[in-house]
């Protein structure tokens, strides 16, 4: 075919899978056309994709069903997977040992975690590990689990006069007991029968910052805040709702009718007798109305835990930072004064640390060279003293 | 949304935007490992694990690539790990043919299939699968196995040809 054709097969194929730019795609097509040796060729590949896709599988497990939840709150809840990443902590946190010995005086520096480094590449879990900021322990939270699992119930549609509100609560907070702060709004999520979804805490001594997800049943929400309240003092609270219900009605509408045509052309299975093409054509048909209800039912259950639950973002700062947020001017004298010191402590014990760094790489090296040069620099000031006094 | 517009909130904080990811490809991701894995609790492990990773890696996650190639990248990579270990029975297509894991499909089709995947080159099937079931573009394909992209394509078309060759003989055997 090549010999004789402007188009080689594989280009043929390329052109069945739009692998093609439109000007060449547009030139085999007409080729394909006019061509019964290629049109052959693309029927048969085309025949070939129709075959290998009848291979359909059984709608995944319950467990995996259970929807989002399930998946994050399986990274804690299944018991392997620490030991499993385990190595590679190890790995990590001995190379960067090594590392900060090694870069010696770029210790000092404030350590920025790289996070964008190798964010596309495709990795293993334990290639990707955030140890020391992401605590996924605080995923078991018992409420994720158990929404999960519950999740499984049927769905109806909400009664006609009730609404179904997704809440979302962003707050911001300032602490002066930061050390503490993780535990207590964990205590505080736990007393209301919330999960916490995401906690990351980072920023340099003494500026720290704790961000949390959390979540909480709905009807718990006021009780919730009011706790979180508590952690500190509020800087910045904001609600934001979303009216769900129509999508929600709409989602289980949809499901029943799925279903019902899922069982028509079942029924349609049983009783029709046609070539193997049609039968293959109507199970292709059964499976791809399972998929969209399952895939609907998936998007269904979401939503309702999105009113079920509502989520709560905290931003938790250590008060040494965000005073130090306002201009100079707005805060008391004796507090620069004070917020000066401890600048002036940390500083000092920078330098200090850094001349010992400094020292401690460059200070064999200096030896080393002066033991080398000791006696060529004695021996040359020797000729040039006897030089100078024979002159 | 996007996924990768979703991916990037998730990335912010709203594990609503997750959900949303996980109703689009838990399907997906499941039949990835159902097809390649013998028992079924097994690809329910690595599917899980899979959106382990994702959720894992989002902090660092960055739109540098369509977000499906990225996540059966990390499928594909998770698969590999688990076939490292010599524990896992890893299904070769056609091999256990007592338990085809396709009730939904007709038997004798899913069969025939899978013992016409069987019968290709490892690296030939797994260029196929990857395209036809997980609808890779060549390029994500060839960067996932590390191959230039005429290989790909070349292996792509070889295993397709085998497999319209197979589907010749069973149809010719079938009418017999």
């Amino acid at each position: 075919m090549t010999g004789t054709h402007p188009v080689t097969q594989e280009e043929v194929m390329a052109w069945l899978d739009g692998e093609l730019p439109a000007p060449r795609a547009a030139e085999i097509a007409a080729h394909v056309a006019a061509c019964a040796d290629c049109g052959a060729l693309a029927d048969e590949l085309q025949s070939v994709s129709r075959r290998v896709a009848g291979w359909t599988v059984e709608p995944p497990p319950s467990e995996l069903q259970a929807g989002a939840h399930g998946a994050i709150g399986s990274i804690a809840v299944t018991p392997h997977r620490r030991s499993r990443h385990r190595p590679a902590l190890l790995a990590a946190a001995v190379a960067a040992t090594f590392a900060v010995a090694i870069l010696g005086p770029l210790a000092l520096r404030p350590m920025h975690r790289d996070g964008q480094a190798n964010a596309i590449s495709v990795g293993l879990p334990a290639a990707t590990p955030v140890p020391d900021l992401v605590y996924h322990d605080s995923l078991r939270a018992l409420g994720y689990v158990s929404a999960a699992k519950g999740s499984q119930s049927s769905l109806a549609p909400p009664p006609a006069d009730q609404r179904m509100i997704a809440r979302t609560v962003t707050m911001s907070l300032t602490t002066e007991r930061f050390d503490d702060i993780r535990t207590a709004l964990e205590r505080a999520t736990a007393a209301e029968d919330g999960s916490v979804v995401s906690l990351s805490s980072g920023g340099e001594p003494r500026r720290r910052t704790l961000r949390a997800t959390v979540r909480v049943p709905a009807a718990r929400l006021e009780a919730a805040l009011a706790a979180f309240r508590a952690l500190g003092v509020l800087k910045h609270e904001s609600l934001a709702t979303d009216d769900v219900t129509d999508r929600y009605r709409d989602l289980t509408i949809r499901i029943s009718n799925a279903r019902v045509e899922e069982q028509r052309l079942v029924e349609l299975l049983k009783t029709r007798t046609g070539t193997v093409k049609d039968v293959l054509d109507v199970e292709r048909e059964i499976a791809r109305v399972r998929g969209e209800a399952e895939r609907m039912t998936a998007e269904a259950e979401a939503t309702r835990n999105r009113a079920t639950f509502s989520l709560v973002t905290l931003e938790i700062a250590e008060t040494y930072r965000a005073e130090l947020m306002p201009a100079p001017g707005d805060l008391p004298v004796l507090t620069r004064l004070r917020n000066a010191f401890i600048d002036g402590l940390g500083a000092a014990e920078l330098s200090v640390v850094g001349v010992a760094l400094a020292v401690a790489q460059f200070g064999p090296t200096l030896v080393a060279w002066s033991l080398l040069l000791a006696l060529p620099i004695w021996w040359t000031a020797r000729r040039l003293r006897a030089f100078v006094e024979r002159s | 949304m996007t996924d990768d517009e979703l991916m990037l909130a998730f990335r912010d904080g709203r594990t609503d935007a997750f959900e949303e990811l996980f109703a689009r490809y838990r399907q997906p991701v499941w039949a990835f490992f159902r097809r390649r894995v013998d028992d079924p609790e097994r690809a329910r492990e690595l599917a899980q694990d899979t959106f382990t990773a994702i959720v894992e890696a989002a902090p660092r996650y960055q739109p540098r690539a369509a977000f499906r190639s990225y996540l059966f990248g990390i499928a594909f990579n998770v698969l590999a790990a688990a076939r490292r270990k010599a524990s896992l029975r890893v299904v070769e297509p056609g091999a256990d043919l007592a338990e085809p894991p396709a009730p939904a499909s007709d038997p004798s089709d899913v069969i025939w299939v899978r013992q016409a995947l069987a019968a290709l080159d490892a690296d030939d099937r797994e260029i196929l699968m990857l395209r036809e079931y997980e609808a890779l573009a060549y390029d994500d394909i060839a960067a996932l196995l590390g191959l230039p992209l005429n290989t790909v394509r070349s292996r792509l078309f070889r295993a397709r040809l085998a497999l319209r060759d197979a589907l010749i003989g069973h149809e010719t055997g079938a009418r017999r």
